[in-house]
């Protein structure tokens, strides 16, 4: 007779490590950044004009939900060698062990392609085109080309994580609007600041790993005034769709007041003297700046859940 | 004994995955179930 315990206790040593649960395969999702992303897809979704059924508004967001997590695992598979360098991500699946890399590279590619599908099928080619653009960029562009090549890796790079209100924006009208456009310009330039504020304080992670990010490369004093510079563009862009008639005045006068706090973030890491501060400021910019994000389009998804009168 | 603990953790964490695995495949059919209702009435 086959002895059936130990035939199952072999099968899950050949398939994958002994350790492996299924929380691990959920954090190769990376869960707190599909939740930034099925936010602003989500906040495209409400700003387009016209109407879609819930279930498929439902199976929009699982899809971008799905496609960002398992970009999100082809991208722990490709750097799981600089993840066991850097103590932030130490601890991660495949840098300790836990998960087989092969494994986690077949989960990211099957996720990846069955959500760009099921959104063409289920919803319109235009927006999974846009989601299986947006993959491909955080893989192909972002993780393998540019993020140990060059300090502006998160500036290009950034343009992946900007795409999710305009696929929402796309499953509802089936094209791609100037308003669209600016949703995703907001995320885009939104993206540099968010995480060069984080880099300054890990710096010495990044160096460590060889990834050259801006305070690495050029210093913080260039870095702190880049990401001035950016929440500067951000300032007069964010309230823009009113302007565009994809808001209503609440909105910009939201997105105005939540801009120059950013700018006032900014301004403040840029006269820190971060080693004897412990960073305070910028630390607070990197919180603040997760805080604009889901307010900016908080404000948006109000706006137009109250008809556009706040 | 260590090595029938081990066994059992390695088991549980198995039954673990396998009901994962189970739920989102169940959850799947039912959406595309409930997306071809959807698109075959018109939504």
């Amino acid at each position: 007779m086959i002895d059936l315990t130990v035939a199952a206790s072999n099968q899950a040593e050949g398939a994958s490590r002994p350790d492996a649960s299924w929380r691990d395969y959920v954090e190769l999702l990376k869960p707190r950044v599909m939740s930034l992303v099925v936010f602003t897809g989500f906040a495209g979704l409400v700003a387009a004009p016209g109407h879609l059924h819930p279930v498929l508004v439902l199976t929009t967001i699982l899809c971008i939900a799905v496609s960002a997590g398992a970009a999100g695992a082809i991208n722990m598979w490709y750097d799981r060698d600089i993840d066991s360098i850097m103590s932030r991500t130490r601890q991660r699946p495949l840098p300790s062990g836990r998960v087989d890399p092969d494994e986690a590279l077949a989960f990211g590619v099957f996720l990846s392609v069955a959500s760009v599908v099921v959104m063409g099928l289920a919803v319109n080619w235009v927006a999974a085109s846009i989601l299986g653009l947006a993959s491909a960029f955080y893989v192909f562009v972002y993780t393998i080309w540019l993020k140990r090549r060059t300090p502006q890796n998160i500036v290009i790079g950034g343009a992946a994580g900007a795409f999710p209100p305009m696929i929402g924006w796309a499953a509802v009208t089936g094209d791609v609007s100037l308003a669209a456009v600016v949703l995703f310009a907001v995320v885009f330039l939104w993206t540099p600041p968010h995480f060069w504020a984080l880099a300054l304080f890990r710096s010495d992670d990044y160096e460590k790993a060889g990834v050259p990010m801006l305070p690495v490369v050029s210093g913080e004093r260039t870095t702190k005034i880049q990401s001035l510079v950016y929440t500067l563009l951000l300032l007069p862009l964010a309230p823009a769709p009113t302007f565009l008639g994809a808001a209503g005045t609440g909105y910009a006068i939201g997105a105005f007041v939540l801009g120059v706090l950013f700018v006032v973030c900014a301004w403040r890491v840029l006269r820190e003297d971060g080693p004897a501060t412990g960073y305070k400021a910028a630390k607070q910019m990197f919180g603040f700046s997760v805080f604009y994000l889901f307010a900016l389009f908080g404000l948006l998804i109000a706006d137009h859940i109250q008809g556009g009168v706040i | 004994m260590p090595a029938d603990d081990d066994l059992r953790e390695r088991q549980r964490r198995l039954r673990g995955k396998n009901i994962a695995l189970l739920c989102a495949l169940l959850a799947f059919v039912a959406l595309i179930y409930v997306i071809s209702i959807v698109r075959m009435g018109g939504g």
